[in-house]
């Protein structure tokens, strides 16, 4: 373009020339200055991160570079971006004339000149005098919008790098050093106090020597060892603090009349001299039940440590009140009510059983006892149980038992068939009765809540029908049960044989009901029957009529040889498998083929109906009117009626029916 | 090398325009915007169409440039039953040489400047009679073109408010057209200007301003006005954002906004909401000739960016097909072309950001 200008205008090249180059310039130097500061913002802003950087990784190539380095480093690369970005701008002379041209309003005389065109002298003239200011309308450079993001990116990095030095981090092998000589000087306090065996304080300085070589090994995760050497340093100083208190008021007590076989140099406290006896002297289980009675703190939480966790803490409260330190127990410090103090039994004979399984645990409750004296503590621990017990109830007196009573006798029962292993041949409906009457046995349950209990199934109701009959069988002294009919012993009493009366009714009633609703097949008839002759039988044997066992067994006894042998119902005896019908079978056949009861039918007309012919007289609809504004209508109207408008048009199209109204 | 048109050169087309200008100005008062693009629409050899309503000295106004441009004048009053053959005229049997046979008889089309009043008044068919002569400057009868004088001008005048029995320009027809003036009211002083200047609204008697063959060089000087390449490149982009395809697809409409109008409502709609059909290249070629009759009447030798904004509006917006619904939300052409203007840059490419 200015090539033209010059070829052009000779008279022109000076002044246009000079003014798109001086405009040309401008605009290279705002570009320079534009990558100068975008340069100087990206490498100030990564400048910044590597720092952070090198902070979080612990490194300090850069850090440890001079301050001004830095810098001189950003303001080269800025430098740098600034002179790439002018260099490469590119902007058309065109462009340039043209901008010039609205910045000095030319009236279009410099865009002639600049192509070329020979101009008249006035009209050179007045361009002339127009390109004089070009000066003052040469593009100024953004200052205030460009130079933001670079403070804002000088700001960070001077801030990143007057940041404080990092706190120098102690290496893990130092704090691993450090707490192992923390245990090393624990374990020789430990030593120091003379309360521990010296084997066990030599098993400590091992494991604290084992964990200074693994530590200096540089091997990880030391810290949980360490944790669980030092809560084991802690037991052991509570140990030896407690039998420091216990062998102090023992020396106190005994101190006259007792422990002759002790040595002078008074380690006697703490066991040493019994370790030679294989019986513990009286005074040193006392001194045992003592500590149980005469807990201090930590020995007494050590001891509900030991209890069951649902026992409650007034419970755990009641059993150290009532510890003497004899060892005896004070019954009036004992509850009242029965059921807690069988807990309460119950509670320290977990105790004791817990302690039993666990010999660490027993030896820190009952430091200094040889075993043998451990073992009788825990007989102790198993009388003070016994004296928990409650008083048992008189049942030999001839009074009819209670409800309770009588469950926990059918659970009775169910425990014996479970040693006989005759309980798994039961049902499973009678299983779980069996399991609940056992668990209800300390609750009261009458026999309208046993025959709650049946199942609904009908075979399940056959096969308990069955098994009742065998629990019946047994019930006279046969297996299971194995004592002697006669002589009492297992034989179940009056009200149990009235239960299992109940129950037998009960059953034959409820499938009686099952029967008339969802009759069985006559192989299932059959063994159902056997089951209820066996239960009948029963019912009739343990009904209180002696005299009517023969008549009953005869009943049984058709009914069995009218059915069979008792089996499960729908077998076919030994060699068929047994058809058992579930619920899934009852469900698949849901669909099954049913006899539905026949309608009644009326009477037959008398009268004989004549057959008439007749015209028939249809109904016509009305026709809908199709003029002109109805849907579907054929005229001009119908297009007008069905358009459409846009919901922008509607306001205007009811405004031109507004105004045509009026 | 291209030479401009010298001082002494734009003195005198100067000195004719003004000559016509003034002439027109006294017999059309208060109406010197009006005059002067009528000017310019004859300086650029373009067909003018002038929309007002009645009253308002159209007609007197052509009358009058006729007079004083000193070209032969007809007058065609457009009514329904106008034929095509009534305008172009028509082969009528004539005795020869003792043999009978058709001859051409020109019609009234066959005139410099023909004054064609209330042309939305005839029927399509006799608009159309004007389509070839208003664009080829001749007349096609039975096959045999005759050509039309020059210059030839078509000024037509139409009445906006009675539309009944009108037939609407179609696009063709308006394209043809290098202006579509709407002429203004009167204010109130120009009005007692005219009552106590004219009696019973007879114009005052003027004389011819151009003489034989001042027109022919009125004509020269204009084609001498100096277009630059960055004003035809503005106009080119003007025209091109007219367009609803291109406006949001070429390069020319980047800095363009989309919202160019507003409709009654006040919501903002874009050139693709408001307009169906753009400008046609006949509309740029019409503005970058009437920009340079624009700059000789502004004593420029070339044309300028202001030159090309003054004559856009009157060459750009009957050219313009609007949406249905821009027309209903009371988007006029006028308002579109008016914000492209402020839309579209002069130069197309803006300066870098980092400078102001």
């Amino acid at each position: 373009m200015v090539a033209s200008v010059v070829q052009g205008a000779p008279a022109m090249l000076a002044p246009v020339s000079d003014a798109i180059q001086r405009f040309r310039g401008r605009l290279r130097l705002a570009a320079f200055v534009r990558g100068l500061l975008l340069g100087f913002c990206v490498l100030a802003a990564t400048m910044a991160a590597l720092l952070l950087a090198e902070r979080l990784l612990a490194t300090s190539y850069l850090a440890s570079m001079p301050g001004w380095s830095l810098w001189a480093v950003v303001a080269a690369g800025a430098l740098l971006t600034g002179a790439v970005i002018a260099s490469r701008q590119s902007i058309d002379d065109a462009v340039v004339v043209a901008h010039l041209e609205k910045r000095l309003a030319t009236n279009g005389l410099l865009l002639a000149a600049s192509q070329g065109v020979e101009l008249d002298a006035s009209f050179v003239q007045r361009l002339g005098a127009q390109l004089g200011r070009t000066e003052s309308v040469l593009p100024t450079i953004r200052w205030q919008a460009l130079s933001l993001r670079p403070v804002v990116a000088a700001l960070v990095l001077v801030v990143v790098q007057w940041l404080p030095p990092t706190a120098a981090a102690k290496p893990a092998a130092e704090a691993l050093a450090i707490a192992t000589q923390r245990l090393d000087a624990e374990v020789a306090v430990l030593d120091d106090r003379q309360a521990v065996p010296d084997d066990r304080v030599a098993e400590l300085r091992r494991a604290v020597g084992d964990l200074n070589e693994r530590a200096a090994a540089g091997e990880e995760g030391l810290w949980r060892d360490i944790d669980q050497l030092r809560e084991r340093i802690e037991r052991e100083h509570q140990l030896a603090d407690a039998v420091d208190g216990t062998s102090a008021q023992a020396n106190g007590n005994n101190s006259k009349s007792q422990n002759g076989e002790g040595s002078a140099n008074g380690d006697s406290a703490n066991g040493d001299s019994a370790r030679g006896s294989e019986t513990p002297s009286t005074a040193e289980l006392a001194e045992a039940m003592a500590k149980l009675g005469a807990l201090d703190g930590a020995a007494l939480k050590q001891l509900t440590k030991q209890l069951p966790p649902d026992l409650s803490a007034a419970a755990k409260q009641a059993i150290v009140e009532a510890v003497q330190p004899d060892g005896s127990v004070d019954a009036a410090a004992l509850p009242e009510d029965n059921a807690a103090r069988q807990a309460l039994a119950d509670a320290v004979h977990a105790a004791a059983n817990q302690l039993a399984d666990d010999p660490a645990k027993l030896a820190e409750l009952a430091a200094g006892l040889t075993e043998q004296g451990q073992q009788q503590l825990l007989e102790k621990l198993g009388e003070l149980a016994a004296q928990f017990e409650p008083p048992s109830g008189d049942r030999g007196d001839g009074a009819q038992p209670s409800a309770p009573e009588l469950s926990a006798e059918l659970a009775k029962a169910a425990i014996e068939m479970a040693k006989a292993g005759a309980l798994e041949d039961l049902p499973k409906g009678l299983q779980e009765m069996m399991a609940k009457a056992g668990a209800a046995a300390l609750e009261s349950m009458d026999a309208e809540t046993l025959l709650s209990m049946l199942p609904d199934d009908l075979s399940e109701l056959m096969a308990m029908a069955e098994s009742v009959a065998k629990l019946a069988e047994g019930m006279q002294g046969e297996k299971p049960f194995g004592g002697d009919p006669a002589g009492g012993g297992n034989q179940p009493s009056k009200a149990m044989q009235d239960k299992m009366a109940a129950l037998a009714k009960g059953l034959m009633d409820k499938m009686g009901k099952e029967l008339g609703a969802n009759p069985p097949s006559d192989a299932a008839q059959s063994g159902a029957g056997d089951a209820l002759a066996q239960g009948g039988q029963q019912g009739g044997q343990q009904g209180g009529q002696p005299g009517d066992q023969q008549g009953g067994q005869q009943g049984g006894q058709q009914g069995a040889q009218s059915g069979g042998s008792p089996r499960a119902p729908g077998t076919e005896g030994g060699g068929h498998a047994a058809l058992r019908m579930t619920e899934d079978t009852y469900g698949g056949a849901s669909s099954a083929e049913m006899e539905l009861p026949q309608p009644e039918l009326g009477d037959l007309p008398t009268e004989w109906v004549p057959l008439t012919v007749e015209k028939a007289t249809p109904e016509v609809g009305k026709r809908q009117g199709n003029g002109a504004g109805r849907a579907g209508a054929s005229g001009s109207g119908g297009a007008t009626w069905q358009l459409r408008l846009m919901p922008r048009h509607r306001e205007v199209v009811r405004r031109f029916f507004a105004e045509k109204k009026k | 090398m291209t030479t401009m048109l010298t001082t002494e050169q734009v003195a005198r087309g100067q000195q004719l325009l003004s000559a016509v200008r003034d002439g027109a100005n006294q017999v059309l008062l208060g109406q010197n915007d009006l005059v002067e693009l009528c000017l310019i629409a004859l300086c650029a050899r373009g067909h003018l169409l002038l929309e007002g309503q009645p009253g308002l000295g159209k007609t007197e106004l052509v009358k009058a440039f006729a007079k004083l441009t000193n070209l032969e004048f007809r007058r065609l009053q457009f009514t329904p039953d106008l034929l095509p053959s009534d305008i172009t005229g028509g082969p009528i049997l004539q005795e020869r040489d003792g043999e009978r046979q058709l001859v051409f008889r020109p019609g009234p089309l066959f005139a410099n400047l023909v004054l064609a009043d209330e042309i939305n008044r005839s029927s399509p068919k006799t608009q159309s009679a004007l389509l070839e002569a208003m664009q080829e400057r001749s007349v096609t009868v039975l096959g045999e073109t005759h050509s039309l004088p020059k210059p030839f001008f078509v000024l037509a005048t139409q009445n906006p408010i009675e539309l009944e029995g009108t037939y609407p320009l179609p696009e063709a027809q308006l394209d043809r057209f290098l202006f579509k003036v709407e002429v203004p009211g009167l204010d109130a002083d120009t009005m007692a200007r005219i009552l106590t200047s004219r009696r019973r609204g007879e114009p005052p008697t003027i004389e011819k301003a151009l003489q034989e063959g001042e027109l022919q060089e009125l004509f020269d000087l204009v084609d001498a006005v100096f277009l630059p390449d960055a004003i035809a490149n503005y106009i080119a982009r003007l025209v091109a954002a007219t367009h609803p395809a291109r406006s949001s697809s070429s390069k020319t409409s980047s800095h363009i906004s989309r919202d160019t109008s507003t409709n009654a409502s006040g919501a903002q709609l874009g050139v693709d909401q408001a307009v169906r059909y753009g400008a046609s290249p006949r509309a740029a070629i019409a503005i970058g000739e009437a920009a340079r009759a624009a700059a000789l009447l502004q004593s420029r030798p070339n044309v300028d960016f202001q030159d090309v904004a003054r004559v856009a509006i009157p060459a750009l917006a009957h050219r313009l097909v609007l949406q249905h619904s821009a027309v209903v939300g009371g988007t006029t052409a006028r308002a579109v072309v008016e914000q492209l203007l402020q839309d579209i840059p002069a130069v197309h490419k803006p300066l870098p950001e980092e400078v102001r």
